[in-house]
C-alpha cells in the first residue's frame, strides 16, 4: 500500500498518540493538532492535503463540527469523527459537513482501522 | 547561439541523467508527496532515495518542507517538470481526477462552484478567522 498521511485533531495528547500508535505501523504518517484552529493552520502549511482527517468533536477554541464546517465544500478530504457523543442530531449535522465516519470512544485498533478502510476504499 | 544560453537545457539533461532521479521526479509530477509516500512508491532503497532527494534539492530541482515530523517534497524547477512530463504524457490525464468523492448523496450542495485549491482556500479561511478575532 502506498504510504498515506493523516491529520489527527484532538485536544488530548494521549488520544492523538493512541491513534498514531494504531495507524502509523499500518503505513499512515501522522500530523497532530490540538484543536480545530491549529488543524486549519496545519492544513495550510502542508504542501499536500492529508489522505484523511481524524477529528474530536469536543475541543476548546474550535470544536470538531466547527472545524468540519470551515472545510466543507472547500477541500475534499475524508473526515473521521472520533467522539463519545451518540446524539443523532450531531451525527446528522456532521454528515451535512462532510464527515464520512463516526468512531465511538474508547478508541480501539479495530474501530480506527475499520474507519481507515472505509475512507481508503472510498 | 552562445553556449551560456544553452546551459539551462544542459542542466535539465544533467538532472535526468540517472533512472533513480527520473523515477522520483515522475512520482512528483502529480504534486507534492511525503518522503514516506515516495519510499512506498519508488523501487530504490530509502538510503538511495534520501541521497537522490538531497542531490535534486541542492540542484534547485526539488523543494523540501518539514511540517512537524514529516518532510514534503515537490518539484520547484518548472523546466525539469516539463521535461519529465513530456516522457510520461499518461500522467497528465490523472491530474483531473478529484481526490475523493464523499458519500454525501442525500446532502444538498451549497454551491455549484468548483472547489478551489486547498492552500488558497485555507488562506482565505484563516484570514477570515484572524479578522473575526480582531473584531471580537
Amino acid at each position: 500500500m502506498v504510504r498515506k498521511t493523516a491529520l489527527v485533531v484532538d485536544d488530548f495528547a494521549v488520544v492523538r498518540n493512541t491513534i498514531r500508535g494504531i495507524i502509523e505501523p499500518k503505513g499512515i504518517d501522522v500530523i497532530e493538532a490540538e484543536n480545530g484552529r491549529r488543524g486549519l493552520e496545519l492544513l495550510k502549511e502542508m504542501p499536500k492535503l492529508p489522505d484523511m482527517i481524524f477529528v474530536d468533536l469536543n475541543m476548546p477554541e474550535m470544536d470538531g463540527l466547527q472545524f468540519c464546517e470551515h472545510l466543507y465544500g472547500e477541500i475534499k478530504v475524508p473526515i473521521i469523527m472520533v467522539t463519545t457523543e451518540i446524539k443523532e442530531e450531531l451525527k446528522s449535522k456532521a454528515k451535512l459537513y462532510g464527515v464520512k465516519c463516526w468512531v465511538m470512544k474508547p478508541i480501539t485498533p479495530d474501530r480506527i482501522m475499520k474507519a481507515v478502510e472505509l475512507v481508503v476504499r472510498g | 547561439m552562445k553556449h551560456e544560453q544553452l546551459d539551462p537545457i544542459a542542466h535539465v539533461f544533467k538532472v535526468l541523467a540517472k533512472p533513480s532521479r527520473i523515477e522520483v521526479l515522475r512520482e512528483l509530477l502529480l504534486g507534492p508527496r511525503t518522503v514516506g509516500e515516495l519510499e512506498s512508491l519508488c523501487s530504490i532503497s530509502p538510503a538511495s532515495l534520501a541521497q537522490t532527494i538531497n542531490v535534486l534539492k541542492q540542484d534547485g530541482v526539488l523543494g523540501v518542507k518539514s511540517v512537524q515530523n514529516l518532510e514534503f517534497v515537490e518539484i520547484i524547477d518548472e523546466r525539469v517538470r516539463s521535461a519529465v512530463r513530456s516522457f510520461f504524457p499518461e500522467l497528465d490525464l490523472a491530474q483531473g481526477i478529484p481526490t475523493e468523492v464523499l458519500n454525501q448523496d442525500s446532502v444538498p450542495q451549497r454551491s455549484a462552484k468548483p472547489a478551489p485549491s486547498g492552500s488558497d482556500t485555507l488562506m482565505r479561511i484563516l484570514t477570515a478567522l484572524n479578522d473575526s478575532d480582531q473584531t471580537d
